[in-house]
């Protein structure tokens, strides 16, 4: 694996269920449980610069929250059913403070009422005084997951991981959300890793976008380029097995067979036995993710190095 | 010609919980969940009726009450010319047989301990059939028209990945021969590669075996692609009904349009920059007065908030409720 994200970017990590983008994203903040997962010797994720992979569990804990905030998919398991709002987005807001001061224990002054309401009304909750002092079960799924986002960006992270935050969502609701999520990165200037199995959703907010496909990046580009010309056949065949309603007279491919065995890998490229381009090296050979256009990167034995 | 399946005005009601034994005592109305209201639809030969709306609309009420798995509250269903909702008991479990349902979630609705061929062969029982030789030719042949190999039969559900289980509960379904089928969210729970196989599917055997259903999603994407007609639920109701090309090329209730305006396109291009619909659907317990979608709705006037619309046809072949369209 092998990913950037730039300064004020939407990254899209785009694949299907068990491709592995959850656990990257959990990577990235360590929050995989270390053992059984274990980053192999050399791994390194660079966070502004510095290799955050190998840092112990206190210093990390300073750089998760502040630096980094993470949303996660079912906003009801991820607030505390028995604390309000209002305490939920305070302790964030709280952490903050008292990480801005170096510290990671010890006292620090409880966020005041304004600063929590202000948070709610970066998230555009419709009356956030009477929300503030609401318990999560109280609030719908939509206002849920804006919660959730206000605790995120509370913390003034540079880098937000968004796993499929509006994958529990109706479409009207998610489309509210997608805007949101814009409007706000540009506000408070963050970047987003947005991981999501939807293409229609990656099309609405990423500027680049990486295909994962078992374990792997198979295909990078800027979103552009990607939904304008998929290079990957893996990529092609997922943009045309989606129904859509601007292209009724689309007869959807599908693509044969079903995502492999994590345990039990294909050899070589691990999209061979479902490719319809599929030659000798590819069951032989793990294709390198190559540069084939300025800013394009593929991995498949198509477009050779 | 008459439809096959005509549902009028039906309703279903649950009760909402939640009435204190002091109210009832005062005998204030008991509190009650509208889960559908009003609900008029027909579907004819041959045809594939969608129904798309959001989480909590009714569409799985819907779904279950028009098979009467769950009984209405007042309304008609009539299934080649008969009100199902009179019949007795023992006419409905004969009815079974003609009208099917697929579930959303291919993992709970198949028996984990029963193996693939029983599982395949119950409804062909419950039908009546005891000839041993005849059940497992028609299982063997259903199978295989769904795509999986004869020694899936001696399997247990387990073994198999969410698009075969999936493949397993249409050959359930299509094994008594039904004219009708309901299908609920048959791809919700599936990757996009392996939804678009059981689509595919669905759709050559609904040609193959000249089936009318049913097919209810969220995914507008989805629907449009299965159906020749839509009709468009909110909040219990049906607020539109069109064939699909019209309703794509222009919806006329609003909430049709702000629904089409928020499906995520595949296309950066076609990033758009208005307004999305603003706030959340209402509590089915307590819906709003009037129109249901009101409080949400941009064109929304006094009318909308006292007057209840009623179906205004437009043209010989669509209709929608919205007060827009009488003025």
């Amino acid at each position: 694996m092998d990913l950037t994200v730039g300064e004020n970017e939407v990254v899209g990590l785009v694949g299907e269920s068990g491709c592995g983008k959850t656990v990257l994203g959990l990577s990235i903040l360590g929050l995989n449980p270390m053992p059984p997962a274990q980053l192999l010797e050399g791994s390194r994720i660079l966070f502004k610069g510095r290799n955050i992979a190998d840092l112990a569990q206190n210093e990390l804990t300073l750089i998760r929250g502040t630096g980094v905030s993470m949303i996660f998919q079912e906003p009801m398991t991820s607030l505390n059913p028995v604390f309000t709002v209002a305490d939920q987005i305070g302790e964030s807001i709280k952490l903050r403070l008292r990480r801005e001061g170096g510290k990671e224990f010890g006292p620090s002054s409880p966020a005041t009422k304004e600063e929590v309401l202000d948070a709610l009304r970066l998230v555009r909750i419709p009356d956030p005084e009477r929300v503030a002092n609401r318990h999560p079960h109280e609030l719908s799924g939509g206002m849920k997951q804006r919660v959730m986002i206000a605790m995120a960006l509370a913390a003034k992270p540079s880098l937000l991981v968004a796993d499929e935050p509006t994958t529990a969502l109706d479409v009207t609701i998610q489309s509210q959300i997608l805007r949101l999520m814009r409007t706000l990165m540009r506000e408070v200037k963050t970047s987003i890793l947005f991981i999501t199995h939807d293409l229609g959703v990656i099309a609405e907010i990423a500027d680049r976008v990486a295909v994962m496909y078992a374990g792997k990046i198979v295909e990078e580009a800027k979103v552009h380029d990607l939904f304008r010309e998929p290079l990957h056949p893996y990529t092609r065949g997922l943009l045309a097995s989606l129904p859509s309603i601007s292209e009724l007279d689309k007869e959807i491919e599908q693509l044969p067979g079903s995502v492999p065995d994590a345990l039990n890998p294909p050899s070589g490229c691990s999209f061979h036995p479902r490719c319809r381009y599929v030659m000798s090296q590819c069951s032989t050979t793990v294709p390198r993710l190559i540069e084939v256009k300025p800013a394009r990167r593929v991995a498949c034995h198509l477009y050779p190095e | 010609m008459q439809p096959l399946l005509s549902v009028r005005r039906l309703v279903k009601h649950y009760p909402a919980g939640g009435t204190s034994v002091f109210a009832k005592l005062l005998g204030r109305p008991e509190r009650v969940v509208h889960a559908l209201d009003d609900v008029s639809l027909d579907v004819s030969q041959n045809e594939t009726l969608g129904v798309v709306g959001e989480s909590g609309c009714g569409k799985t009420t819907l779904a279950r009450t028009v098979l009467l798995l769950t009984p209405p509250t007042s309304g008609t269903i009539q299934f080649e010319g008969v009100d199902i909702t009179q019949l007795p008991k023992h006419d409905i479990r004969n009815l079974r047989s003609k009208m099917q349902i697929i579930f959303q979630d291919p993992v709970s609705s198949l028996d984990p301990r029963m193996r693939i061929r029983d599982i395949v062969a119950e409804p062909l029982i419950a039908a009546g059939e005891h000839d041993h030789d005849v059940i497992s030719k028609r299982v063997e042949s259903m199978l295989e028209r769904v795509g999986l190999s004869s020694e899936a039969a001696g399997r247990f559900p387990h073994q198999f990945s969410g698009g075969q289980r999936q493949r397993i509960g249409i050959a359930r379904a299509l094994v008594c021969d039904p004219k009708f089928l309901v299908l609920d969210e048959p791809t919700s729970a599936l990757d996009a590669s392996i939804q678009a196989q059981v689509l595919n599917l669905i759709r050559r055997l609904e040609k193959d075996l000249n089936l009318s259903s049913l097919f209810i999603s969220h995914n507008i994407n989805v629907v449009c692609y299965m159906s020749e007609r839509i009709v468009v639920m909110y909040a219990g109701e049906i607020v539109e009904m069109a064939p699909t090309r019209a309703l794509l090329s222009k919806p006329l209730h609003p909430y049709t349009q702000s629904l089409l305006a928020a499906v995520p396109r595949t296309d950066p291009s076609q990033r758009r920059s208005e307004e999305v619909v603003i706030g959340e659907q209402p509590s089915p317990v307590n819906p709003p007065f009037g129109c249901r979608f009101h409080p949400r709705c941009p064109y929304a006037f006094e009318k909308c908030r006292s007057v209840k619309p009623e179906q205004m046809t437009i043209g010989t072949d669509r209709w929608a409720a919205c007060h827009l369209l009488t003025g």
